[in-house]
């Protein structure tokens, strides 16, 4: 047997051996139909909410909010992260705040943030963002400060100074955790944005996912689901290729 | 030092509420808040759905550790295993846990299977990714100079892989405990009727704005509490590791 | 050996989930278990729980939930007994698919006046009448509830409908602030949020109650059909207690809403405060349980309209409701 059939084989038999076997238990009665909808009738679901705009509708909806939350997060993040890096006086009067912020989920914000700023878009992208706002800053800082000391000698010793300083050495020498902080603060979004919409939108993906269940059309729900799924998988491998094009020198170690 | 600039932003909060900068009904003064908490935890029952919410989360990271740890090992180790499990581990790690929710609810009602197993999920994935980078990257000089003194299976394995890939295994514990926290109290605030993330919806639902921050300011202690003892706890353990990372 | 245990232990996970979701329907409790939320709108089943079952020596154990769609999926899977919820899409496409719900009784009525709520600054000004609130945002606390439906019959009266307003979906507390600081422009509210915004100065109700006004019913009572096939004489006990528990809140000609001792078992299920629960319009309830089937209609169509069933063809009352349970009650009972 050729070894690429052994070698994918498996990894192809098996999601299909399981989504067969779901097909059979809920046609049969196994799984209650009106419960657990056999995955064809969840495809059919899903080409009716393509072809209707729905699926777009509420996909757009969504990407738009993530852009924006990731767009505040980034450049916010990056520029508090370079600068927590860079001096040490700012980095230790953040770090408490920091430490005490990071670890609470974001969604817990929304109340916070609906008391400040009317409930709407804003709300929605401003709860969004905070966590992966932390995590690019905490990524960014870190990836500053594990900078080689040397190489930053050297470089100084060279006559590079302030901006170029910044340009020639930092600023690459920080970039892959830079990257990571990124990659990991879009990821964090999404998770957020499910999780606000959920909660407080009207629209969107997160939004449509729990309306679903909540007037029980469980077709649409794991059609939702499903969207949601491969949204996630194309922004988390998406980054990372784009990774690997940009930053070649970087071998991605210890993260998927 | 360290608590400086939170202290000096809690004085400012408590100026700004007092004088009505800032709506105390929405932005209730520190000091009321605390007043507060400590009420609720001595006479009130704060502390009850505290302990609900750690026994879930510590639930939720049993759950995904006790069977992520092994499977990260075993996929580090038997190539077959890595490839069966490999696609659904790819395609469900990057969904939002919380995502599954509905479905989980509708599979195991709603409860605590349904909530913990949200948290258990979203360490869990972590976990065993991180376990197999951990025997991926490992040097393996290393698995070369056990062989040659004649260290095989077993161990093999616990002599020389189990060891290297402690690292990569302790910090994966250590997000996924964070992770599992963050999915645990998300699913409490949108779906539960306890613990602190229920608490912190429900008083903003009666617009008790004291009881609100007080439940979060618990949330966030307990975020604090988990991270920094368990980097405390990673670097006594494995102290041959310079530094257990920021996060 | 390592990787057979891993594969032991999914496929023993895997059986597990399977038996627990096929198992639901199957397991006869000796008890009843009711799932609510918890709100005044469901004082019935408080009382029919504490005063008549737990003293009959049916062990009645109220469990609380988020929501309505929770609750119908755990009486449809057997988890639970009985339930109550707002007439919704839930419930309509549970009927539909044919899971084992029965709708056994209205749980309670309303006026659509008590809910209505106009920003105070903005009603006499800007707002004079209902149409005017064409375009402008309107607060709902979720959608495919009946708080939709009634959001509409309240703008058909003046000529506009739910389509013509801008819905924003926020959770009840917010819609305070909403008023307050003209995010919203009106809002359902449920009780206590309106006698809250109204004592802030913050919103009125504009709707005065017309004379002899046909309270509406909002929320219904529905169990699993298939424990009630199971347990006919403690499904009839059940019922029994119902009418009862609704007879003494519609006592007095609604009275029973404000009676101390009823308030009392409302106040330990909802966690509100005795005075506000005093203080708030009453709701109200048929002592005969008995509903006008038109509004089921009603709501069935703007639910359609939106989107919200799977379903084409319109259920009628006596596919949605299965009646025959109070009918046998109200026989034993006498009607009043």
């Amino acid at each position: 047997m050729p070894r690429w059939l052994t070698d994918h084989g498996i990894a192809v038999v098996s999601p299909v051996l399981l989504v067969a076997g779901w097909e059979w238990a809920s046609a049969t009665g196994v799984l209650r139909e009106a419960l657990f909808p056999r995955p064809t009738t969840v495809a059919r679901h899903l080409g009716q909410l393509v072809t209707d705009g729905t699926l777009e509708r509420h996909t757009a909806t969504t990407l738009v909010r993530i852009a924006w939350a990731f767009a505040v997060s980034a450049v916010l993040g990056v520029a508090t992260g370079l600068a927590m890096g860079s001096w040490r006086r700012l980095r230790e009067a953040l770090d408490p705040v920091f430490a005490v912020v990071y670890p609470i989920p974001s969604v817990l914000f929304l109340p916070l943030v609906s008391f400040l700023v009317p409930a709407g878009e804003v709300a929605v992208v401003i709860t969004t963002a905070v966590t992966s706002f932390f995590l690019v800053a905490l990524t960014t800082m870190h990836g500053v400060r594990q900078i080689d000391p040397l190489v930053v000698e050297a470089a100084t010793h060279y006559g590079a100074r302030g901006w170029r300083l910044f340009t020639a050495v930092l600023l690459p020498g920080a970039l892959p955790s830079v990257f990571t902080g990124l990659r990991l603060g879009l990821g964090y979004a999404l998770i957020v944005v499910i999780a606000v919409e959920i909660v407080a939108a009207g629209r969107g993906l997160g939004a449509f996912l729990w309306l679903s269940w909540q007037v029980l059309k469980v077709e649409d729900m794991y059609a939702a689901f499903l969207v949601v799924a491969v949204l996630g998988a194309a922004l988390s491998y998406g980054l990372a290729a784009l990774r690997a094009r940009l930053l070649p020198w970087v071998q991605d170690v210890a993260e998927r | 030092m360290a608590v400086a600039t939170p202290l000096a932003l809690l004085a400012l909060w408590e100026v700004a509420a007092r004088l009505a900068l800032l709506s105390p009904q929405y932005f209730p003064p520190p000091t009321a808040i605390a007043a507060g908490l400590a009420e609720s935890l001595v006479a009130g029952d704060l502390g009850e759905h505290l302990a609900i919410t750690v026994a879930r989360l510590a639930m939720a990271f049993v759950v995904a550790a006790v069977p992520g740890v092994p499977l990260g090992l075993v996929m580090g180790l038997a190539r077959p295993v890595r490839q069966a499990v490999d696609p659904y581990i790819a395609f469900l790690f990057p969904v939002p846990k919380i995502a599954m929710l509905p479905f989980l609810l509708i599979l195991l009602g709603v409860g605590e299977p349904a909530f913990v197993l949200t948290g258990a999920l979203s360490a869990f994935f972590q976990i065993v990714i991180s376990t197999l980078a951990g025997v991926q990257t490992m040097d393996p000089r290393l698995l070369e100079v056990g062989e040659n003194y004649g260290a095989r299976g077993a161990r093999l394995f616990r002599a020389i892989i189990l060891p290297a890939a402690l690292p990569a295994i302790f910090t994966g514990l250590r997000l996924g405990l964070g992770l599992a926290l963050v999915a645990v109290v998300a699913v409490e605030f949108i779906a539960a009727k306890s613990g602190l993330g229920h608490l912190v919806y429900r008083h903003w639902q009666m617009l008790g704005t004291v009881d609100m921050y007080g439940a979060f300011a618990l949330v966030g202690a307990l975020g604090l509490a988990l991270t920094r003892g368990l980097r405390a706890l990673q670097s006594r353990m494995l102290t041959w590791q310079e530094d257990p990372g920021r996060l | 050996m390592r990787v057979l245990r891993i594969v032991v232990l999914v496929t023993l996970v895997a059986v597990a989930a399977v038996a627990v979701v096929t198992g639901g329907a199957r397991a006869q409790a000796p008890s009843v278990k009711i799932g609510y939320i918890p709100s005044d709108s469901f004082a019935v089943l408080y009382i029919m729980a504490d005063r008549y079952l737990t003293p009959a020596g049916i062990s009645a154990q109220l469990v609380r939930l988020p929501g309505g769609a929770e609750i119908t999926t755990q009486v449809a899977t057997g988890q639970l007994q009985v339930g109550g919820a707002g007439m919704g899409a839930a419930g309509f496409n549970a009927v539909a698919a044919k899971l084992p719900i029965e709708f056994i009784a209205p749980l309670h009525f309303g006026y659509l006046e008590d809910y209505f709520t106009v920003r105070k600054a903005a009603w006499g000004s800007q707002l004079k009448r209902i149409a005017d609130l064409k375009g402008r945002p309107v607060a709902l606390n979720t959608r495919g509830a009946a708080v939709e439906w009634m959001l509409d019959q309240v703008l058909r009266r003046d000529g506009i409908t739910i389509k013509d307003v801008q819905v924003k979906i926020m959770p009840f507390p917010d819609m305070v602030p909403a008023l307050e600081s003209g995010a919203v422009d009106a809002a359902i509210l449920t009780e206590p949020f309106p006698t809250l915004a109204e004592d802030k100065g913050v919103a009125v109700r504009p709707l005065p109650r017309p004379a002899g006004a046909k309270a509406i019913p909002i929320t219904a009572a529905f169990w699993n059909a298939e424990w009630a096939k199971a347990n006919p004489a403690l499904a009839h006990k059940v019922m029994v207690a119902y009418l009862k528990a609704a007879r003494d809140l519609a006592a007095d000609g609604g009275k029973g809403w404000h009676d101390e001792k009823n308030v009392a078992i409302i106040v330990k299920h909802t966690n509100a405060k005795r005075e506000v629960i005093l203080k708030a319009r009453p709701h109200v309830i048929d002592p005969n349980l008995e509903l006008d089937a038109s509004t089921l209609d009603s709501m069935q169509r703007l639910n359609a309209e939106l989107g919200y069933l799977k379903y084409k063809e319109l259920l009628t009352a006596d596919r949605f409701f299965t009646l025959s349970h109070r009918d046998r009650a109200l026989a034993e009972l006498g009607r009043r």
